[in-house]
């Protein structure tokens, strides 16, 4: 073997290197501090400055998480289930950042409130076509669970939640103009879609595939915490007396970027496989 | 199934090796097929962890089913299910398009089917296809455990009309509607006979096979079957199956084809350990568990001693 080849498979070996638990640990510690740093910086900052904090962290988790989506596709290309899966997405991701620059522009730069319903806001809604999609596909791939008490348990408390929003947003809404009927349809939208994407992705957590590779179902995880997090956000929106506690859902969305960055670098790093690379190894 | 491995051992121990199995290249391609279709990048990244895990090679993973198997559960736990599905699937369709499989409907729509039962599907129409087409210069040994698996063997043994066809059995009335030229019970051959075995049981066997030769008009070969050798051992005349098997691997009657089957599970161990020289007398032999294979004999010891 020529020097050149050996250098090579000293740069492979790493890659080939079969060690999830060390990897699955620093990503972990990665996580904990990213999400206790972020969350720090927005708890003790001023009242009137978390908007800007949360503006600004926000679009970068969303950036983070968006370029490794780029890195996933670009390296495992659109070809079969996965490929599909994780193309729509990046498309979902690049969508949320799209309107977090939005939401971010109008509050930093033209300093006004976002208007409602916004660009943003739409980006947002069609942002939730490409997540559904991805979260279908993983779901029927890897298989949910079936456990009949589950998903009784899962669709009930889906439904009641849902109820217990809509009914919630149809108390504050008014219904004299068509603007505002538009507004409230966008209002439930939001809580529905999530309860949609909430439904699959518990059944997935709450049936551990306890594989080396799925030990932490990541992605699914990160859904689960914006869904909670939007959830609630349209709920406390409703709510006067909560209204000022709004900034704390944005600790849910960077949290979901930051796990749903983990779990792209874990597709990233164990479940593609570059075929160039090996065909470089061979002498 | 201890008995079995045993018998495997045995055939080592006599340098006997596997024919090929298409099975093998089925499983390959299906695992292939089924993982590609899930993204190439995946399928390269699985395949590698997987050989990493078990630190074997690509080809040696993806013809075992069990190792296969297990290193997806191990690396997806229950996620793994959708690829294995997907390989039996794949594999199903594989074998049918072979003509590999004679599963019904309601087999192949059983959720508890597996892949491993495809593959011993498509080894035992091997099996079946390889005694059908034997050339007519064979003689065969069939290691089996159930009897349905020897009485498909048979009737695919017997299955050319125009041979003459005979079978040695302690029950020649089970295999009436096999449609034979002769059969007769070992009472009958050679009539009431004490351990050892003498020389004139062997003749008379011999005589009996010549017997039947004498009366193939045909261009095809005469085809002989024991449904049961072990009945020799069991009765405590194993010397005498040597020294029958032995001669049959030096002299073969020409245009003759010869199976013998055994009972395995009829054996105790040490008796299985007695069969060494019996089975290595054989061209060729074939397993029924854990899932049918023929194998070829490796280094002739007896027939040209």
């Amino acid at each position: 073997m020529s020097n050149d080849n050996v250098q090579k498979l000293k740069k492979q070996s790493p890659k080939l290197y079969f060690d999830t638990r060390s990897v699955r640990n620093n990503i972990i510690c990665i996580l904990i501090g990213s999400i206790g740093f972020t969350s720090v910086l927005i708890i003790l900052s001023p009242y009137d400055k978390k908007a800007i904090i949360c503006d600004i962290i926000e679009p970068l988790a969303a950036t983070i998480a968006l370029g490794l989506s780029v890195l996933v596709i670009y390296r495992q290309k659109t070809d079969g289930v996965m490929g599909k899966a994780y193309t729509f997405l990046g498309v979902g991701l690049a969508l949320f950042l799209i309107a977090e620059i939005i939401w971010s522009y109008y509050e930093i730069v033209l300093e006004i409130e976002n208007p409602f319903p916004s660009i943003a806001d739409a980006l947002w809604l069609i942002g939730y076509g490409p997540l559904l999609y991805f979260v279908f596909k993983m779901y029927r791939f890897f298989g949910a669970s079936n456990s009949r008490t589950h998903q009784l348990f899962v669709s009930v408390a889906g439904a009641v939640l849902l109820l217990y929003l809509i009914s919630g947003i149809s108390q504050t809404a008014d219904f004299t103009t068509q603007g505002r009927i538009v507004s409230f349809i966008i209002s439930i939208s939001y809580p529905t879609l999530d309860i949609i994407l909430l439904i699959p992705a518990a059944l997935i957590i709450l049936n551990p595939m306890k594989g080396e590779l799925t030990s932490i179902p990541w992605i699914f995880l990160a859904i689960l915490i914006m869904s909670v997090g939007d959830c609630a956000f349209a709920y406390s929106s409703n709510v006067i007396a909560l209204q000022k506690m709004n900034w704390v859902w944005n600790l849910f969305f960077v949290t979901s970027y930051f796990v749903t960055s983990a779990g792209l670098f874990w597709h990233n790093r164990f479940f593609i496989h570059d075929i160039k690379e090996k065909e470089d190894l061979k002498v | 199934m201890k008995n079995s491995s045993q018998c495997l051992t045995l055939l080592d121990d006599l340098e006997y090796f596997a024919l090929d199995s298409i099975s093998e290249d089925i499983l390959y391609r299906s695992i292939k097929v089924s993982l590609e279709a899930v993204g190439k990048t995946y399928a390269k990244a699985v395949i590698d962890h997987i050989c990493h895990i078990n630190q074997l090679s690509e080809r040696e993973i993806l013809t075992n089913c069990e190792l296969f198997e297990d290193s997806m559960y191990r690396l997806f736990g229950r996620g793994a299910q959708s690829v294995i599905n997907k390989v039996k699937v794949v594999a199903l369709r594989y074998a049918l398009t072979e003509q590999k499989s004679n599963l019904t409907v309601p087999e192949i729509l059983d959720p508890s089917l597996t892949i491993n039962d495809v593959l011993k599907e498509i080894r035992s129409i091997e099996a079946l296809d390889f005694v059908h087409k034997m050339s007519s210069y064979n003689h065969i040994a069939y290691l089996y455990s159930s009897k349905v698996s020897l009485s498909k063997i048979l009737s695919e043994y017997f299955s050319p009309r125009d041979a003459p066809k005979a079978l040695l059995s302690e029950n020649p009335m089970d295999y009436v509607l096999f449609d034979l030229t002769s059969s007769i019970s070992y009472k009958e051959l050679f009539g009431p006979i004490n351990p050892p075995i003498k020389e004139d049981a062997i003749t008379k066997m011999r005589n009996w096979i010549d017997g039947i030769r004498a009366n193939n008009k045909s261009n095809t070969s005469t085809r002989i079957a024991e449904d049961d050798a072990t009945w020799w051992i069991r009765n405590g005349y194993t010397r005498g199956l040597t020294m029958l098997e032995q001669s049959l691997c030096k002299e073969l009657p020409e245009k003759t084809s010869i199976l013998c089957a055994f009972d395995i599970s009829k054996l105790k161990p040490k008796q299985l350990g007695a069969m060494k020289s019996v089975i290595g007398s054989h061209d060729y032999v074939i397993i029924e568990e854990p899932s049918h294979a023929v194998y070829k004999f490796g280094k002739p010891i007896f027939r040209y001693e």
